[in-house]
């Protein structure tokens, strides 16, 4: 077992470097959160976040994550079995369902743009869209991500690079599911209960 | 070792879906504003999640093969506690210093145009 590429790609050094990274990144959206929990009720005689967000929406969305962060680590434990097409398959599944919430994710953007409630309208939606909008542009970037690893498995097979990428794409979809379970938790469902 | 994975893999699953859906059963029956207990309920639950991700989706845990990881997290979390509360604390604590009466300034704010 000390042998496979998977154990090796997590035992090395690259992982741990990686894993510093996605910390600092936790900073950034602790920063936003930060952001968010001064100004969400600076709403500037609009509406609140009690108002404005859809609850079951959110809870979708967050259920959607949460299986594709599942199936990103099916597809972890197909490579330490060293089968290439149930990779390819986890990864089309996490696809599409991170793109199922990114696509979500933008048509309620444009719901609340066109209700009038973009992020010029006050400090509390600009701390919103962009605290959400960082957490959707991250998504953005582990969908193309995706892309190429899912190009790479497929043409180079599974060596020792593509393991690394594999490794290391799994961590950093795991790190965006606990981000959006505090946006759900923080964003939605404590401004429901109105704090 | 793919078992034992897999096993923990679904462990982690099942259970953030079901806290996920306790959390937001909870916040959807309150009606009241400002419900402290709501709130930490929720809180709290969301930080069980970040542990429960942890142990069973990031593999972390007192193994001496992932101590780095482990103290690297431990020191970026206190890092981020200090960020976001020191910010929440501090910034309250200018709101309620220095705007006694903020009529007049949305009045400004609103004769001209919003800034």
């Amino acid at each position: 077992m000390e042998n496979n590429l998977v154990i090796k790609a997590e035992n090395s050094k690259s992982y741990l470097g990686f894993w510093i990274y996605i910390l600092t990144d936790c900073v950034v959206f602790a920063s936003l959160f930060a952001v968010y929990a001064t100004l969400h009720n600076n709403t500037y005689g609009g509406e609140s976040a009690q108002m404005l967000f859809s609850m079951p929406l959110a809870l979708t969305q967050t259920i959607i994550l949460l299986t594709s962060s599942l199936t990103s680590g099916l597809a972890i434990i197909a490579a330490l079995g060293k089968n290439r097409s149930r990779i390819l398959l986890w990864t089309v599944a996490t696809f599409l369902l991170g793109a199922l919430f990114l696509f979500l994710e933008l048509r309620e953007f444009n719901h609340l743009v066109a209700m009038g409630d973009s992020w010029r309208s006050s400090g509390f939606l600009s701390s919103y869209f962009i605290l959400v909008g960082t957490h959707g542009l991250h998504i953005l970037i582990g969908l193309i991500w995706m892309i190429v690893l899912g190009l790479i498995v497929m043409k180079k097979g599974l060596t020792a690079k593509s393991m690394k990428g594999l490794v290391m794409f799994n961590l950093f979809w795991h790190f965006l599911d606990v981000i959006w379970i505090f946006i759900f938790s923080v964003v939605y469902l404590m401004g429901h209960v109105g704090l | 070792m793919i078992k034992e994975r897999l096993h923990n893999y679904l462990i982690g699953f099942v259970s953030c879906i079901f806290l996920s859906i306790a959390g937001y059963s909870i916040a959807v029956s309150s009606n009241s504003n400002m419900n402290y207990y709501e709130i930490s309920v929720v809180g709290i639950l969301a930080l069980s999640q970040l542990i429960i991700q942890g142990i069973f989706f990031l593999h972390l845990s007192l193994q001496k093969k992932d101590r780095y990881r482990l103290i690297i997290a431990s020191l970026i979390m206190l890092i981020i506690t200090i960020l976001v509360s020191g910010s929440i604390w501090i910034m309250n604590n200018l709101n309620s210093h220095m705007m006694p009466d903020t009529t007049r300034m949305n009045q400004y704010i609103k004769s001209q145009d919003g800034l």
